[in-house]
């Protein structure tokens, strides 16, 4: 003290000021940093705790760029919708689907008709209520073809009638021997009477049964939608916050730093080459299901001569380096097998068995009587992807030209399907845990069939895995998953997985949809 | 002065006509119609047209002009084609962020800049060559690459700050001052840079001039010549730098609010664009051309405040 007053009374007025100066900056560097950390990172992510009071979701897209109508979105807005509707049938974290607004669903002896027994008390946000005649008004608007959600439903419905109040029949065009699938989700969302009357309403104001409210005053469109818990919802209690809050982030890197960083509790779906970040700081809960790979669509050589041979279709197996393709994909699993690695059936040591032997593909094609190779065509949109340029690179080892046509629409793509022998989706095909299905519907039963080619190890295996029960389904459905490879129907290349990163102190692990990739809100739930 | 301030005040209103005019033909010139958008894929033609009926689309242009200029001198937008939000209303939400980000990330360039700048122009030598290398090596870093530096230093690593994100100051003061940190600094490293070069260049200029070597010979204390007299001098081109700056910094937001994840204008012209939302993207023109032509303006009366000669041109 005596120094520095001693050093105040010899120096000059431009020393003292240099005192002042310093002095000034140190504080006000000091307070910073200080108010800095004192506060930290926080702001942004829900309090902190087990607080059931409101939790923080990041999300990579916009869940309503075009407005509050749940119909005009995929699957991958379906988590924020979960919060403002009802569907009538709910899928739930394994992938099961189970009643929402319908008590019972029965169907006649030959599928094609299903009846509804729908759930009392469910009130809309606009005052309307649940009943038949709402419902038929909802699955009436399935025609218009801007309505996302439909998808495929559509096509499947030939007419919804509701003989009275509390009943609906919904006839099919094919039959549909699993009605509650059909109508999981965002497909069965349905809309009170103000909001399917007049669509244009959900512009703006959004008019479901669901467990929240859109609190507009706190959201800012493309930005962040604030949800509000409504008390008088029916399944209010099984939801756990009172206010959940949605934050847009649509940049990968931002969106892992939201979590990592504390500014949101939930984050997703995480970009492959962000999930590593994440697991560095917090948690991250992942779902696969989705194999990307070449389904052989004609097995009769009617295409192409050479796709009638097993070996062929097997020396393509072979000659596909699974390996190289996964490095073009962080966090993808090379894999050989349609099966997903978190399905029953799933045999690790098919990917042994079909591991990368260009010299065995040599000689299958050899053996099939086509040693010089042959040539395949494939149409593609544009460009082909990466995953075909390497592909073609590594058949073209063994001799098996990949040619790419080039077209300008995807419906060259689907028309392509009747005259070649092979297909690819550049974002996969999602299998999911019902692989059994998926072969039922699309690889044996559906479009991945065109020719109608018959196998008896799939047949055979099918039967099991649709009609059997305990192990002895569980024991066909690894033989459904082998007898897919053996007899050369697709040719696998990996599995990829949708992750979502979550801070553990705050959340418990959120379950995803393993079939649609969104998390299922309902297990958004405190950490214990 | 006030006829410089009339010229310029006519200036500016040219300005945003101008603006105005060439956005409104620009958009109408654009393949499809605003029906279209409205109603999507599934718009029949019939559909359609009576939409752009309803919207006044089939009006003659010049009608639909006035109409357009008659409510937006009354700051009617108009509403968005994609959910009828207002969307006057909705850019107001937004133009605070934007503008706070590129008012701080100027004000702090300026302030770093100027004391970093004349400080390498009053004491010259090793310290003079050291802020000119160093501006150089700043002014050469991208505005992302900063971004991303400081979010993993400040952010991830030492938790200080929140990554992302931008909070109301009404809802909590002390997030908002942390919400805008970070991305104020990222635009700041750069402009600062900038400013330091130019506070170096025009100091050392002033500090050569005549009417500063008058001042010495009549015995005028050093920090009053230098800190009053040659830093006025000197304030003309960085104020003018200054304004670019802003003018910059407010354009180029879109990547910084990628990156921060920041509700601003940026995200609502990127929006506007991919949803073909035709009013809300001449929103956003008409809304960043007056923030831009108003910072011009008071640039333009700042200069001539401190420089008579340009009063005088």
């Amino acid at each position: 003290m005596k120094r520095s007053t001693t050093l105040g009374r010899m120096a000059g007025p431009a020393t003292r000021r240099r005192v002042l100066v310093r002095a000034g900056g140190a504080v006000v560097a000091v307070a910073t940093v200080s108010t800095l950390a004192a506060c930290g990172g926080s702001s942004g992510g829900s309090g902190g705790g087990s607080s059931t009071d409101d939790v923080t979701i990041g999300v990579d897209s916009d869940a309503a760029a075009n407005g509050y109508d749940p119909l005009l979105y995929g699957s991958a807005q379906f988590s924020f919708f979960a919060g403002l509707y009802d569907a009538l049938f709910v899928s739930d974290a394994d992938g099961k689907v189970s009643p929402s607004l319908v008590t019972s669903a029965e169907n006649s002896a030959d599928n094609t008709q299903t009846t509804l027994k729908l759930k009392d008390g469910v009130t809309f946000s606009d005052g309307s209520t649940l009943d038949a005649t709402l419902v038929k008004q909802n699955l009436d608007r399935r025609s218009d073809a801007t309505l996302a959600a439909y998808g495929q439903l559509a096509g499947s419905i030939k007419d919804v009638a509701a003989p009275d109040a509390q009943t609906v029949v919904i006839t099919w065009n094919t039959p549909q021997a699993d009605p509650g699938t059909a109508l999981a989700d965002e497909a069965g969302v349905i809309i009170g009477s103000k909001g399917v009357s007049d669509p244009a309403s959900l512009k703006t104001t959004p008019d479901g049964s669901g467990p929240y409210t859109l609190d507009t005053g706190s959201t800012t469109r493309g930005s962040t939608y604030t949800l509000t818990k409504n008390d008088k919802a029916w399944n209010a209690d099984a939801f756990a916050y009172d206010q959940i809050t949605f934050r847009i982030i649509t940049d990968d890197q931002a969106l892992a730093n939201a979590v990592v960083s504390g500014q949101v509790d939930v984050a997703g779906q995480l970009d492959p080459t962000t999930v590593d970040t994440v697991k560095s700081r917090k948690s991250v809960t992942d779902v696969g299901g989705t194999i990307f790979g070449f389904p052989v669509l004609d097995k009769t050589g009617k295409t192409n001569p050479a796709f009638a041979k097993p070996e062929v279709r097997l020396a393509l197996n072979y000659a596909t380096d699974r390996d190289a393709l996964v490095k073009l994909h962080p966090g993808a699993k090379a894999t050989a097998q349609l099966f997903p690695a978190a399905a029953t059936g799933y045999d690790a040591s098919i990917n042994d068995r079909y591991a990368y032997d260009p010299a065995k593909a040599k000689q299958l094609l050899a053996q099939a009587g086509y040693a010089d190779g042959f040539t395949i065509d494939q149409t593609v949109v544009g460009q082909p992807s990466d995953d075909q340029i390497a592909v073609q690179k590594q058949w073209a080892e063994v001799g098996v030209k990949l040619n790419f046509i080039n077209a300008t629409s995807t419906d060259a793509v689907f028309a392509a399907a009747q005259t070649q022998p092979l297909a690819f989706n550049p974002t996969g095909f999602t299998v999911g845990t019902n692989p059994a299905g998926f072969v039922a519907g699309v690889l044996y039963g559906g479009f991945m069939n065109l020719q109608k080619a018959t196998d008896p190890a799939i047949e055979s295996a099918l039967g099991g895995a649709l009609g059997g029960s305990g192990s002895a389904k569980d024991d066909a459905l690894g033989k459904l998953n082998a007898a897919v490879t053996d007899e050369g129907w697709y040719v696998p290349l990996y599995e990829s997985f949708i992750s979502y990163g979550y801070d553990e102190s705050k959340v418990a692990e959120p379950a995803i949809s393993p079939t649609y990739g969104y998390v299922v809100l309902a297990s958004v739930k405190p950490a214990s | 002065m006030p006829a410089y301030i009339a010229r310029r005040l006519a200036m500016a209103v040219g300005t945003v006509l101008a603006a105005v005019v060439i956005s409104f033909l620009l958009v109408h010139s654009a393949d499809g119609s605003p029906g279209a958008v409205a109603l999507g894929p599934s718009g029949t033609p019939e559909a359609i047209a009576a939409k752009n009926h309803e919207l006044g689309w089939d009006r003659p242009l010049v009608t639909q002009f006035v109409d357009y200029l008659g409510h937006l001198v009354r700051g009617d937008l108009g509403t968005s084609l994609i959910d009828n939000r207002s969307i006057a209303t909705d850019l107001a939400t937004r133009l605070p962020v934007t503008g706070f980000i590129a008012l701080f990330a100027t004000l702090l360039s300026g302030v770093v800049g100027v004391v970093v700048g004349v400080t390498a122009a009053v004491r010259g030598g090793r310290f003079g060559k050291a802020i000119t290398s160093s501006s150089g090596v700043a002014l050469s870093l991208p505005a992302f690459w900063v971004g991303i530096l400081l979010v993993y230093v400040i952010s991830l690593q030492l938790g200080w700050l929140p990554a992302t994100g931008y909070v109301n100051f009404t809802d909590d003061p002390v997030g908002w001052f942390q919400s805008l940190v970070l991305p104020v600094l990222t635009l700041a490293v750069g402009g600062a840079a900038i400013v330091a070069r130019t506070a170096n260049a025009g100091m050392r200029d002033a500090l050569g001039q005549e009417h500063i070597r008058t001042l010495r010979a009549l015995g005028t204390p050093p920090w009053r010549i230098r800190y009053v007299h040659a830093l006025r001098y000197a304030s003309v081109p960085v104020v003018s730098v200054l304004g670019i700056q802003f003018i910059a910094l407010f354009g180029g937001s879109v990547i910084i609010e990628n990156l921060f994840a920041l509700p601003g204008l940026g995200q609502a012209s990127q929006a506007a664009v991919s949803a073909h939302d035709f009013p809300a993207l001449i929103g956003v023109v008409v809304v960043a051309t007056v923030v831009v032509v108003v910072t011009n303006l008071l640039l333009d009366l700042l200069v001539a405040a401190l420089d008579p000669k340009v009063r005088a041109a």
